[in-house]
């Protein structure tokens, strides 16, 4: 287990804007939270960034309890990535240089200038990095701004609704690049959105409702999707029914005078199986 | 492209992007401060030039100290009775007592010109270099010595008069000392000058150079026990003693002072103005890991950054000014422009950076992250 939340709470003027979350998150998973505004999923965010603390319970990330971290901007600049929904570059300085703030301070600096280049690259930026922010599109932007998460080789991204500024092809970009990096980084994610199409391309989705945790679903591949779409289909109905209402079946050979084959009872074993598996979840 | 530089010059880049970003109000604070450091730079210059005219006017007759009335605001207000020369010259520690005469008139268009009365029997006649013409003699009544500049300024030769105090004195020679408040005078016979500005039987001051330099404090002590009306004093402390000159530089160290208030005032409003617009941009810096300190230096930057363009802007102007001024109304006065002196006004300009960061720089720094983030 990578990160987990105990009995979380975090109240503000005695709202309770996080109450009692407890949450664990596997190392490489991509988790998605979700939640009507004012659920408290930004809220969440920032105490497992340690841009805020929580009022009581704990939070602990690789092993390490977040009340006991000393150098607070250590553990924000080397173990979190954070990108935010917008404004978050700063508007004049280049891609280059805003991807490199976070190593300000740190060692081997003409090293970690090269990984900013190296990063621009990775997200497509390559042309672009002498840019301002106001020279570059939202979605270039938001690149700029996954790329400057990296910097540091984070153990943790945190994303506060990094597609919520941008249309739903450039959003579907951006999830897509930051899906990439988890995949081929194992770099663990944690993205707060309100777009359920953007959640499905997560692993698992966690709703928030009145700061607490309301369910938890396991987003289920999209080869899953496409044999229940099948299993759903007139196709999978005449199966299951054992009816054929399609002369194309019978050329199909799953029906042969009006009767299942053996290939058709096959595919059928198939479905039923299906069944009894979505019965048990 | 910018890719080699290492992260310093960026930060520093960073600064001057920042500061520029904004260019009315970065300009219109720099011109503050130019203003504020010109004058504080013009003050230190004429303070300066007078102090070291005058130094050199009483130091480069000769002598080892000179001895001047106690309660004398100024050399010129100074009179000593020439009977304490005669009486200092019986004693043995002492070579020998000079008088002169120190006193200002007006001649032609000339508010301030310097008369000084010699006895050209005695060694500091010397100090005043010939250039042209002849030097003053004890027989030379109604003769008169003029400074290389006023001649060069007023178009005056050897031979030529001058009008002072209703008094023709014909031009026998012109000399040069590099001082340029005696390079602006003249020189006359000391006894005409007595009779000339009433001092009677009185001097400005007395040089003396004894038989061993060692004794000075001694003799010194002496002669003021003696003579308790009567101050002697090193050339290194007749500037102390002026108290004109000392007016001047106080002047000019309270024009620094308000300088540096008005300015640091100046920085601060810009700064925290810069500051309140910047919030989120801290909020981001602090979420991506900058320490505390690393806020409150690029602030400090950044002030130290508008004072000091400001500063260099402002000495630069200090300079020119005094030196269209000095030849503009013909004071005479020389401008040197020293390193001290152009490293105190840079300094000064260093500490209003600093004075007018510390409090924006310090509430920048002061910032929750999480606040800052969410400032809209």
């Amino acid at each position: 287990m990578f990160l987990s939340t105990k009995n979380l709470t975090k109240h503000f003027d005695g709202v309770k804007a996080i109450d009692g979350v407890t949450l664990t998150v596997e190392k490489g998973e991509f988790v998605s939270v979700m939640g009507p505004s004012g659920s408290g999923k930004t809220t969440l965010l920032t105490m497992i960034g340690l841009l805020d603390q929580p009022t009581s319970g704990e939070i602990n990330v690789d092993d390490e309890l977040l009340s006991e971290v000393k150098d607070e901007d250590a553990f924000r600049s080397k173990k979190v990535g954070f990108v935010f929904q917008f404004h978050n570059l700063i508007e004049y300085l280049t891609a280059l240089e805003n991807v490199e703030l976070p190593m300000h301070g740190l060692k081997s600096k003409a090293e970690q200038c090269k990984k900013a280049e190296e990063l621009l690259t990775l997200v497509g930026l390559k042309d672009r990095m002498d840019h301002i922010p106001s020279q570059l599109s939202g979605g270039e932007r938001q690149r700029v701004a996954v790329a400057r998460a990296l910097i540091n080789d984070p153990l943790l991204i945190l994303a506060d609704e990094p597609t919520g500024e941008l249309d739903t092809a450039t959003g579907a970009e951006i999830v897509n690049l930051i899906r990439k990096i988890n995949k081929e980084k194992g770099t663990t994610v944690i993205m707060v959105t309100h777009d359920p199409e953007i959640a499905k391309k997560t692993d698992r989705i966690i709703f928030l409702k009145d700061g607490k945790v309301s369910r938890e679903e396991v987003v289920k591949s999209e080869s899953v999707e496409d044999f229940l779409d099948l299993k759903n289909s007139t196709f999978g109905n005449q199966l299951i029914q054992q009816k054929a209402t399609d002369p194309y079946m019978e050329k199909l050979g799953v029906f042969r005078g009006g009767k299942l084959t053996k290939e058709g009872e096959a595919i059928l074993s198939v479905f039923r199986k299906a069944e009894e598996l979505e019965k048990a979840e | 492209m910018i890719k080699s530089m290492s992260i310093k010059e960026r930060v520093f880049g960073m600064t001057l992007k920042s500061v520029f970003r904004r260019r009315m109000r970065s300009g219109l604070t720099i011109a503050g401060i130019a203003i504020g450091i010109m004058l504080v730079t013009a003050l230190l210059l004429v303070a300066d030039g007078l102090e070291t005219q005058f130094t050199r006017v009483v130091e480069e007759g000769g002598g080892d100290f000179i001895v001047v009335e106690r309660d004398a605001s100024d050399l010129m207000m100074s009179r000593v009775d020439l009977s304490a020369k005669r009486e200092l010259e019986k004693m043995d520690e002492i070579s020998w007592v000079s008088g002169m005469a120190i006193t200002v008139t007006k001649i032609l268009d000339r508010p301030y010109f310097m008369v000084f009365g010699v006895d050209p029997g005695e060694p500091v006649i010397q100090h005043f270099e010939i250039v042209e013409g002849q030097q003053l003699t004890s027989n030379d009544t109604g003769k008169i010595m003029v400074g290389r500049m006023i001649s060069v300024q007023k178009g005056l030769q050897v031979g030529d008069t001058l009008n002072m105090k209703g008094s023709t004195f014909e031009i026998l020679g012109i000399y040069e000392t590099g001082a340029s408040f005696e390079d602006a005078g003249g020189v006359i016979l000391l006894s005409e000058a007595q009779s000339l500005f009433g001092l009677g039987n009185q001097v400005s001051m007395l040089r003396v150079k004894l038989e061993d330099v060692n004794k000075v404090d001694a003799v010194r002590t002496k002669i003021e026990k003696q003579y308790p009306q009567l101050l002697a004093m090193r050339s290194s402390e007749v500037v102390a003693q002026q108290e004109d000159l000392q007016l001047i530089a106080g002047i000019s160290a309270l024009i620094s002072l308000i300088a540096i208030v008005v300015g640091s005032i100046g920085i601060m409003n810009t700064m925290v103005m810069s500051v309140m617009e910047r919030i989120r941009e801290i909020g981001i810096l602090r979420a991506v890991g900058w320490k505390r300190r690393s806020i409150l230096s690029m602030v400090l930057k950044e002030s130290l950054c508008i004072s000091i363009i400001g500063g260099i802007i402002g000495i630069i102007l200090g300079i020119l000014i005094v030196n269209n001024l000095a030849a503009e109304i013909e004071i005479p006065l020389t401008v040197s422009i020293t390193p001290d002196l152009v490293i105190s006004a840079f300094i000064i300009a260093v500490i209003l950076g600093i004075l007018g960061g510390i409090y924006p720089a310090w509430r920048a720094s002061k910032m929750s992250p999480m606040e800052a983030l969410s400032h809209e």
